[in-house]
């Protein structure tokens, strides 16, 4: 049998001759004068997310919190609404803190944010849009399973008539954050805020049970497959539309 | 990975790395060039990192596609080919024939095969572990170690005993 000849010893016969002596030390200087690589993808959400005001998740939990206690506390009384409608009306409650500190982004501080994170302003604005929605997402199943176990209704439908003004009334804010100046826009959202709660608690008793019935589940879907696709629009329109900072 | 892990990683591993270099392109500052670009784009692109393996094998891959990057763009001159004044200066002279064959056999081998040949034999990885800092088949790293071996042995006939 043929014997496999020594191929680590024959390339050792050609040995490479040292390198610098300082040439691993001059990297490692090098590498010190590099400044930090940015952060991507999960990482920058994370970085993102610390850079929102405390104040901002206290009044996202306050409001919860209150919505939460006015839900378990609903069905009592002759003229009370059901719970799952105060449920509907309190979505959009979610969002005041939210757009107020969206807004603080994308008028207010972007070259700062944009030097600390070395990010454009579409990038900042989708990272923190992320990290609301995800938020909104948890505090809103909270508020649809409450208001599911709380009314006896199917948690599928508390969804639905929770998701349905939420998705509007964050379609509208946002296409009033890119048109209305800084001052007019926390006005502009509270008053969408405003509307939209007129429209589900102020109907008349009549009014009040169309709305809630099985039978308009249909135009509650309807509804909602509309302001969800003006919300993914108005998402992309604020996402890309932004001007980058020019220094 | 902080700054001062991967500075560790450098000591560490400089001189591999270096000895890698080397071996692709035969001279010692452009094997040191690209031993320094090896480890920035290391620290730069750290995130893209996916491997399961060693950090050091992704050092490896990179370290590895820019010695192909190189070879690709200049081919390689043989030692002896070189006018005295070009002769890196670091090198010891070769003392015999044998170096000067072995080296200009490897340089005779397809990137492909020399990569895992020296992989394999002068860096002491596994056949799998070269599949992987080479994105392919631990079945294509054997096939390329065969015929790297067959081919160097015909080039190094009166070398080998």
């Amino acid at each position: 049998m043929k014997r496999e000849p020594d191929w680590a010893g024959l390339l050792r016969r050609d040995a490479p001759p040292p390198p610098h002596p300082a040439a691993a030390a001059h990297t490692v200087d090098l590498l010190r004068t590099l400044p930090p690589p940015r952060p991507t993808g999960w990482t920058f959400v994370r970085t993102q997310a610390g850079f929102i005001r405390k104040r901002m998740w206290v009044l996202q939990f306050a409001v919860l919190a209150g919505v939460l206690a006015l839900v378990a506390a609903g069905g009592a009384g002759d003229y009370a609404l059901p719970q799952y409608a105060l449920c509907a009306a309190a979505a959009p409650l979610l969002l005041v803190a939210n757009v107020q500190d969206l807004a603080r982004v994308y008028h207010r501080g972007m070259l700062e944010l944009e030097l600390a994170t070395r990010y454009s302003l579409p990038r900042v604005t989708a990272a923190r849009l992320l990290v609301f929605g995800l938020c909104d997402a948890v505090l809103l199943g909270i508020l649809a399973a409450v208001g599911a176990v709380v009314s006896r209704a199917d948690l599928g439908v508390v969804l639905l008539y929770c998701l349905t003004p939420f998705c509007c009334v964050s379609a509208l804010c946002m296409g009033l954050l890119r048109h209305l100046r800084p001052a007019a826009f926390g006005k502009g959202a509270l008053a969408v805020v405003a509307v939209v709660l007129g429209c589900l608690l102020l109907p008349v008793d009549r009014m009040q049970r169309w709305l809630y019935a099985p039978e308009s589940r249909l135009f509650w879907i309807a509804a909602l497959v509309c302001s969800a696709a003006a919300l993914v629009w108005q998402t992309r329109r604020l996402t890309r539309g932004g001007v980058p900072t020019t220094l | 990975m902080q700054q001062d892990e991967l500075e560790a990683l450098v000591l560490a591993h400089y001189d591999t790395i270096y000895a890698y270099c080397w071996r692709h392109v035969g001279q010692r500052e452009l094997a040191q060039d690209l031993t320094q670009t090896a480890f920035l784009r290391f620290w730069q692109h750290r995130d893209r990192y996916r491997h399961d393996g060693r950090e050091l094998n992704y050092l490896y891959t990179i370290a590895g596609n820019l010695c192909k990057d190189w070879c690709k763009r200049k081919k390689p001159v043989a030692l002896e080919d070189l006018p005295e004044s070009q002769r890196d200066p670091g090198a010891p002279p070769p003392d015999h024939d044998t170096a000067l064959a072995v080296r200009a056999a490897l340089a005779a081998l397809p990137f492909a095969q020399r990569n895992a040949l020296l992989l394999y034999y002068d860096q002491g990885f596994t056949a799998a572990e070269i599949a992987a800092i080479t994105h392919t088949t631990e079945p294509a790293v054997r096939y390329r170690l065969y015929r790297a071996k067959r081919r160097l042995g015909e080039l190094l006939k009166e070398e080998l005993p």
